[in-house]
């Protein structure tokens, strides 16, 4: 199975490739090349998204997405250094 | 409106503390050309730009640049954990830490504030998307002082993305420069304000 520390970063990698074909086509708005693979992009988030719910819970990213306000508010908050190979443990 | 994502643009996860390496590196949250005033100069364009590509560029970058000016803050929360005051005395962080003690404060490297004199919003698109396309090469030229200043790879992965992303930008506002030449009018020779002539 893959860890959450990896498909975490698959999913960040994912969405950071969909801001930047999107900041791309803020100046080529009819780009068809671009918009084919930003749909591309969007259906590997679906993916990885679906593999993450179902091996480690709901990915939460906005308060959107909370079902549990305890879980939001615990830590780590994004800055905060996470210790471990894995950077899992949060110090 | 904005909503907030829990989650770093780029990771930040810095093993080894080094006071030296946060006095500098805060100079891209609020020096000159930080990302604070970057975000502020972008967001607040957005008003007097009247063509819709435009409009949008400066708001997904703007937007980013809040998202860049989370991680210099982490980078340099990460850079003074734990310190020990002997470690403040030997590393000359201490006129940081006689202010703001481990706190992360908008300021330069020489230790002046965030200043919004640093930047402009002229309402002329012309001009105002020149001064962008320099804000994001004296970026660029501040990341790469930093990375020459630096050798621990925690420190210089996020420097490095951050770099590359300056490239980005000045290629987006560069496009967006011609789109507002283009549609000048024909009789504009001097490209006069075309946001308010």
């Amino acid at each position: 199975m893959v860890t959450k520390y990896e498909l975490d970063k698959k999913i960040t990698a994912v969405r950071f490739a969909l801001y930047d074909l999107g900041l791309y086509l803020d100046s080529h708005p009819c780009c068809e090349q671009a918009m084919q693979l930003r749909n591309m992009y969007q259906m590997q988030l679906k993916n990885l998204i679906d593999e993450y719910e179902q091996c480690y819970g709901t990915y939460v990213l906005t308060q959107n997405d909370v079902s549990c306000w305890k879980e939001w508010v615990a830590g780590p908050w994004p800055w905060e250094y996470m210790k471990g190979d894995d950077g899992c443990v949060a110090v | 409106m904005w909503q907030y994502e829990k989650k770093l643009q780029y990771p930040v996860n810095i093993k080894n503390p080094n006071p030296k390496l946060a006095q500098v590196i805060i100079s891209q949250y609020g020096g000159p050309d930080g990302e604070a005033n970057a975000a502020l100069r972008y967001l607040s364009q957005r008003y007097s730009m009247p063509y819709d590509e435009l409009k949008g560029i400066l708001t997904d970058v703007g937007t980013e640049e809040l998202a860049h000016l989370e991680m210099v803050a982490a980078m340099v929360h990460q850079l003074t954990r734990n310190l020990s005051i002997e470690q403040i005395k030997a590393s000359g962080f201490a006129p940081y830490y006689t202010d703001h003690t481990t706190g992360v404060y908008p300021a330069a490297a020489a230790g002046v504030p965030l200043n919004a004199n640093q930047f402009q919003v002229k309402g002329d698109p012309i001009t105002d998307l020149h001064e962008d396309l320099a804000a994001e090469q004296k970026a660029r030229s501040t990341y790469e002082n930093l990375l020459r200043l630096v050798d621990d790879p925690d420190v210089r992965e996020p420097l490095k993305f951050l770099r590359q992303r300056e490239i980005n930008h000045f290629q987006r506002f560069g496009e967006g420069l011609r789109l507002v030449q283009e549609r000048l009018d024909s009789k504009n020779f001097y490209a006069f304000n075309p946001a308010f002539d």
